[in-house]
């Protein structure tokens, strides 16, 4: 019986130490993707906001939204790489073209990127959570020029 | 003593009481007098293309008000703002047949006839009231500086390969610069907008 007791005490210790482990976890996570998206949104202002505008809605026909963008989550990595080193061509995004060259800002590193790929994956409506360091790293990495 | 003071309460007064003119607008640039005149500063006679490869001169603005500024299509720093702002005066004056806007590009070699079309039509604006133009370029930059007061360079280190002003040039029905706004600052594109309703009333009047 006592066995039973520590056993079961054990298993509770374990399950609840468990759970906070767990909630540490996630708060960190938050406060990193708060931080991200801070920072984001400054470098947002500076380098994106003029072409694609401080709601992300994009400019007529000439600038693609990113508030919504079908594009730009189907092309993750494309969105990703065209920060540094810039795209050309023809896009289709929510079924408009646009054909506007869009300039890369090769100084970005790669923290700066994963700060405004967070922002602008996680702003306007959009979602889809952190965009650490490590992440971005490893897709600047394969960008095709 | 008491007199003075009271004389000067009176005219205080009467000047409060006179009812609030709407403020003329200035008619800038350096004014010469002759014997018995003031010459205002005036924009010079040009003849640009615009996207519809028609010509556009001095006789396309004849008695109409226009904002005129200075961009190139490629530019990656302040002409996005520039031509959000300037959708918003167009929105404006759209039904207006006594406005113009003119753009002048600052990068001929690039913004061909074509490109201008391709960018006018993406920005969905009519050509009969927003002109899109370009030329030689030393006559666009030489028209820039000495008409427009406004500046443009070539700079190949700044982003884009060109430094120059996101003015927008308030001109009247006699060819006088009536106000120039900083086309990047929403509150002073405000401010354009009113000015230009004050304008229109003045040549209407």
């Amino acid at each position: 019986m006592r066995v039973l007791v520590l056993l079961l005490t054990v298993i509770l210790f374990q399950a609840c130490s468990g759970k906070t482990d767990n909630n540490e976890g996630s708060h960190k996570e938050n406060v990193k993707l708060e931080q991200y998206m801070v920072e984001g949104q400054q470098l947002y202002m500076q380098h994106c906001s003029n072409c694609h505008q401080a709601d992300g809605a994009g400019l007529a026909q000439l600038f693609p939204p990113l508030k919504g963008s079908d594009y730009m989550f189907e092309n993750f990595e494309k969105a990703l790489c065209s920060m540094k080193y810039g795209q050309e061509g023809e896009i289709t995004v929510n079924g408009v073209t646009y054909n506007q060259k869009m300039p890369g800002i090769p100084t970005l590193t790669a923290l700066e990127v994963a700060e405004i790929s967070t922002y602008i994956y996680n702003s306007w409506g959009n979602e889809r959570g952190l965009i650490d360091v490590k992440k971005a790293e490893e897709v600047l990495k394969n960008c095709k020029n | 003593m008491k007199k003075i003071i009271y004389v000067g309460l009176l005219v205080a007064v009467a000047f409060a009481c006179e009812k609030p003119k709407e403020k003329a607008l200035p008619i800038l640039g350096r004014h010469e007098y002759n014997e018995n005149d003031t010459v205002y500063h005036t924009i010079d006679d040009f003849k640009f293309v615009n996207q519809d490869s028609n010509w556009v001169s001095q006789q396309t603005v004849e008695g109409k008000v226009y904002v005129a500024d200075f961009f190139f299509t490629s530019c990656p720093t302040i002409c996005p703002i520039m031509k959000t702002q300037m959708l918003r005066v167009y929105e404006q004056i759209q039904d207006n047949d006594d406005v113009l806007i003119l753009s002048h590009t600052i990068d001929p070699k690039h913004d061909t006839v074509a490109v201008l079309k391709e960018f006018a039509e993406r920005l969905g604006v009519s050509s009969e009231k927003w002109h899109f133009v370009t030329g030689e370029k030393e006559a666009i930059y030489k028209i820039g500086q000495t008409s427009y007061m406004v500046s443009a360079v070539e700079d190949p280190t700044e982003p884009g390969g060109f430094i120059h002003s996101g003015a927008f040039i308030l001109v009247d029905d006699q060819r006088r610069v009536r106000g120039i706004y900083d086309g990047t600052k929403p509150d002073q594109v405000d401010r354009l907008i009113r000015d230009l309703d004050i304008l229109l009333k003045e040549i209407n009047s």
